[in-house]
């Protein structure tokens, strides 16, 4: 049986799509009708692709095998410096066209400070042999100290610029959500890179194996650094989709984001011991977060704090069936401690 | 090697150094104004809960453990505990009471970490970063826990407020006077507990032994996943004991007060010279590193730091100590 075989090649595919019917069956009984109004799938549809972009982003560091706890403080403080640039050179009586000139700019620098965040996260790793973790952890601390030093802790608010966030409320073609655009386009991306390019190959085999990766001439130190710079300026159009639909900037927004990503890509197969998963499990797995984002919104009586002990339940319990599912698949050879530490 | 090479290649001392050097600097520049009593006192204050919590990241690390979850348990079991007393009218006069059932729901979690860590063998960072949101959210979503401020039994106030000895300085015309507070007490107890755990008892060598390898150490004979289960229960029960004496410190009860606070703690055990891998790290060390960092907190203003930059100030401290560690360790690995 061909479906039989899939399952089997891919154990996540069939858990998700177990997960799925049973969010969705669960909101149905509790919720009936208001949970399949149009207005729900609008708002699940408008709100995810804010942070399944940065997921996307984030794949790339746990397919490494390193885990990157810094993009989200990063993000913040690219937009920042981007919202300030549009505020400072956004005057009144501007055509409309101008003020795309100016959001083109801001667009730039948001980049330009996105694979600059990523160069040094690569840096830290591959050349001072800092462990991951702790390197994007300190990062962490520093980009967000520069945002609330630069903006005294304060919101950078875009109202004097509705441009902004009409572009991010606006539809392409009349029906699709422009972020909603946004990440189809770079799912797509991230997918032939990953799956189809040298690349990508090259993404699985270190994550796979650092040490094995380097002995068969892979230049392990590039592939680090390249592989930050492409999450981290992932990550940043992210951060840009946030800023448009809170329609300010602030130090410390998205916090919580840093786990329920952590807690996507381990549900969808991705764990940050990398060189495993496989990338259209995240299509599922996004969707069952927001959608339990969503259902929980819907009750009156919970408040975001029951949503974060489900997502923190769900993690756990995910892990624990990984280990079951682990036994299908060929063992890892036990590595000695020592040696991970380039991984 | 002689005694004092072997002491110039340990990371400890180089912290120890910059401990005594940070002092000195600040205590020029700041005009004599951090090496008095007064002054020592707000630091050794500050210094308690965190040198607590760093006590407990320190030994799951020596395990090759990473503990994202400990305030998360320390929140969660003082915000339970006060609510209890205060809707059960206890811990009027004697705190003891709150203490134990913060520290038994403490150790409830704790088992919880512990089962899940020591049966299915997982990544210990990406579990208790799952159990850290689970608790949050128990705390203050299925429990619904509330800010307690001034309600607060009045045996938690006293213990706060309880000091050993004062010290009485004139500014001007007015006296400032400032307590040493009791509660340092617990953090001196931990300390000397935890040294004896770590280099006197089979437990703690067990512990080195599973960061080193853990492998070996079963081959060795070390039963790793009764260990493990114990670190993580025992953890829990400190965590429990260091979240109540906060809410004595500071005497207010917020559920989300120490929600990050393992961002600060685990960089700072790091920069003691405790290694993410397993194997390594001192009960030295690791209080050098935390006096660091609550010095140079509690001295921003005096160093004329406005307040608005002073978390790129800490963050730059702790990715400058991590890179000079891992570049030693480099050095060292060859």
């Amino acid at each position: 049986m061909k479906a039989k075989a899939f399952f089997k090649d891919n154990p996540y595919t069939a858990i998700l799509l177990v997960f799925l019917a049973a969010v969705l069956l669960i909101f149905t009984f509790t919720k009936g009708g208001t949970f399949w109004q149009l207005g729900t799938w609008n708002g699940i549809v408008m709100q995810f692709p804010e942070f399944g972009v940065m997921v996307v982003g984030t794949m790339f560091c746990f397919l490494l095998g390193c885990i990157d706890m810094s993009f989200v403080m990063l993000g913040n403080f690219a937009t920042i410096m981007g919202v300030t640039y549009i505020l400072n050179n956004v005057q009144e009586g501007m055509s409309d066209g101008q003020i795309m000139g100016v959001f083109v700019v801001a667009f730039f620098i948001v980049i330009a400070i996105g694979a600059a965040g990523g160069i040094i996260n690569g840096l830290l790793i591959s050349k001072l042999g800092i462990p991951p973790v702790i390197a994007t952890i300190a990062m962490q601390m520093v980009w967000l100290g520069l945002s609330t030093g630069i903006t005294n802790g304060e919101t950078l608010s875009l109202n004097p610029v509705p441009l902004y966030a009409e572009i991010g409320h606006s539809t392409v073609l009349g029906f699709i959500p422009f972020p909603l655009l946004i990440f189809i386009i770079i799912f797509i991306i991230a997918y032939l890179v990953v799956h189809f390019t040298t690349y990508g190959k090259k993404l699985y085999m270190c994550g796979t194996n650092m040490k094995a990766a380097k002995f068969s001439a892979i230049n392990t130190d590039r592939m680090i650094i390249v592989t930050f710079v492409i999450g981290d300026i992932i990550c940043c159009i992210g951060s840009m989709l946030m800023v448009s639909t809170l329609n300010s900037a602030k130090a410390d927004s998205g916090e919580s984001y840093v786990m329920k990503i952590i807690l996507i890509l381990v549900l969808a197969g991705i764990l940050p011991d990398g060189g495993i998963g496989k990338m259209f499990n995240l299509i599922f797995s996004i969707l069952i977060i927001q959608i339990i984002t969503s259902g929980v919104n819907m009750f009156s009586e919970l408040n975001t704090y029951h949503g974060s002990f489900i997502y923190g339940t769900l993690l756990v319990v995910v892990l624990i069936l990984s280990t079951f599912l682990g036994k299908s698949r060929p063992k890892k050879l036990k590595k000695p401690k020592k040696s991970e530490s380039a991984a | 090697m002689s005694k004092a090479k072997r002491l110039t290649r340990r990371t400890e001392f180089y912290i120890f150094i910059v401990l005594v050097a940070l002092c000195i600097v600040i205590h020029i520049v700041s005009g004599g104004n951090l090496l008095v009593p007064d002054k020592i006192f707000t630091i050794l204050r500050a210094m308690t809960v965190d040198g607590i919590f760093a006590l407990c990241s320190l030994v799951v690390m020596i395990s090759g453990g990473f503990d994202l979850s400990f305030p998360a348990i320390a929140a969660f079991s003082y915000s339970l505990s006060t609510t209890i007393c205060l809707n059960a009218g206890l811990c009027q006069d004697n705190p003891v009471i709150g203490f134990i059932i913060s520290m038994a729901i403490g150790t409830v979690l704790g088992m919880f970490n512990g089962w899940i860590i020591s049966n299915f063998k997982l990544n210990t960072m990406l579990v208790t970063l799952g159990t850290q949101t689970m608790f949050i959210g128990l705390s203050m979503g299925i429990f619904g826990m509330k800010e307690i401020t001034s309600k607060l039994p009045a045996g938690f106030k006293a213990l706060g407020t309880a000091k050993i000895t004062s010290y009485t300085t004139t500014i001007g015309s007015r006296e400032v006077t400032s307590d040493l507070s009791v509660c340092i007490i617990f953090l001196i107890i931990f300390i000397i507990l935890a040294s004896f755990l770590l280099r006197k008892t089979m437990f703690g060598r067990a512990l080195y032994a599973i960061g080193g390898s853990e492998v070996s150490a079963e081959r060795a004979g070390y039963n790793v996943k009764r260990t493990k289960f114990i670190l993580y229960t025992v953890v829990g029960t400190v965590c429990g004991f260091a979240g109540m004496l906060r809410v004595c410190l500071t005497s207010q009860s917020v559920p989300k007060a120490l929600v990050g606070k393992e961002m600060t703690i685990i960089p700072a055990v790091i920069l003691g010279g405790a290694s993410i891998f397993g194997g390594e790290g001192t009960v030295f060390g690791t209080m050098c590193a935390i006096g660091i960092i609550t010095i140079v907190s509690n001295s921003m203003i005096v160093l004329g730091i406005p307040t608005a930059w002073q978390n790129l100030f800490n963050g730059i401290i702790i990715l400058v100590g991590i890179t000079v560690s891992a570049v030693q360790a480099k050095r060292r690995n060859g």
